[in-house]
């Protein structure tokens, strides 16, 4: 499993949760935010595309922050 | 928190490279490359490799770019980054200038808008206010040919004429 640590003043949290929904049939989430950042555990279901997994899942969290025109 | 950081060679102090992960970091001052200009880069960079925003302190955002495939060079690494910092320098540049000719900008969509509206209706023109003053126009352009220049008026020769008359007489 891995923690990906998405700061609040970066990310915008429905962006996160899009992100979490649109890989949920790649990877099992679990969202556990803290104070400073929206925390998403990951654990791919596919080992061997880990890395593709989570990186797409970051690029998907930033472009749809960026869309909404950034962070709150 | 990574496994392998380490200063790239001929890069400045704020770019580090990962090679276990395939991946650069560069910290951006935020008080120099606002945060718009930092999210104009990073989607530009989406396409070709995965990009992750940090803040390591309240001075910094930390700009992580891990390329797609998973094993790139030292030179691939460093083209990477330095293509994003020209492209967070426009973005940047881009948005500086936006923000000062945000107002001629805003004024000529207005009258884009205004234009697109088509011509006014007659009772649009029956309704306009006309009693502004008129502009001053000394040299005389807005007068036709014919009031600057043109034959004179019947009324204007008669009265030439008796003027004419009442010289003659009176020598």
């Amino acid at each position: 499993m891995i923690a990906l640590r998405f700061p609040r003043d970066l990310y915008a949290a429905a962006a996160v949760d899009e992100a979490a929904e649109a890989f949920a049939a790649l990877a099992a989430i679990d969202r556990a935010d803290d104070d400073d950042a929206l925390v998403l555990h990951v654990t791919p279901r596919y080992p061997k595309h880990s890395r593709r997994i989570l990186g797409e899942l970051q690029n998907f969290a930033l472009a749809k922050t960026i869309d909404r025109g950034g962070a709150p | 928190m990574l496994a392998r950081e380490h200063p790239m060679t001929d890069t400045p102090p704020n770019v580090q490279a990962d090679t276990s992960r395939g991946a650069v970091l560069l910290e951006v001052d935020p008080s120099i490359y606002p945060l718009e200009a930092i999210y104009g880069a990073a989607y530009i960079f989406i396409d070709r490799c995965y990009v992750f925003l940090d803040r390591p302190s309240d001075a910094a955002v930390r700009v992580t770019l891990q390329t797609k495939e998973p094993d790139p060079d030292d030179a691939a690494l460093r083209d990477l980054v330095g293509q994003f910092a020209n492209e967070l320098l426009s973005c940047a540049w881009r948005r500086q200038i936006t923000e000062e000719n945000r107002t001629l900008i805003e004024a000529v969509t207005a009258q884009a808008l205004a234009g697109a509206m088509g011509p006014p209706s007659l009772d649009d023109l029956a309704d306009f206010d006309f009693s502004d003053d008129g502009f001053e126009d000394p040299l005389g352009i807005a007068q036709s040919w014919e009031e600057k220049h043109g034959r004179k008026t019947p009324k204007d020769s008669a009265s030439q004429a008796d003027s004419k008359d009442s010289e003659e007489a009176s020598s």
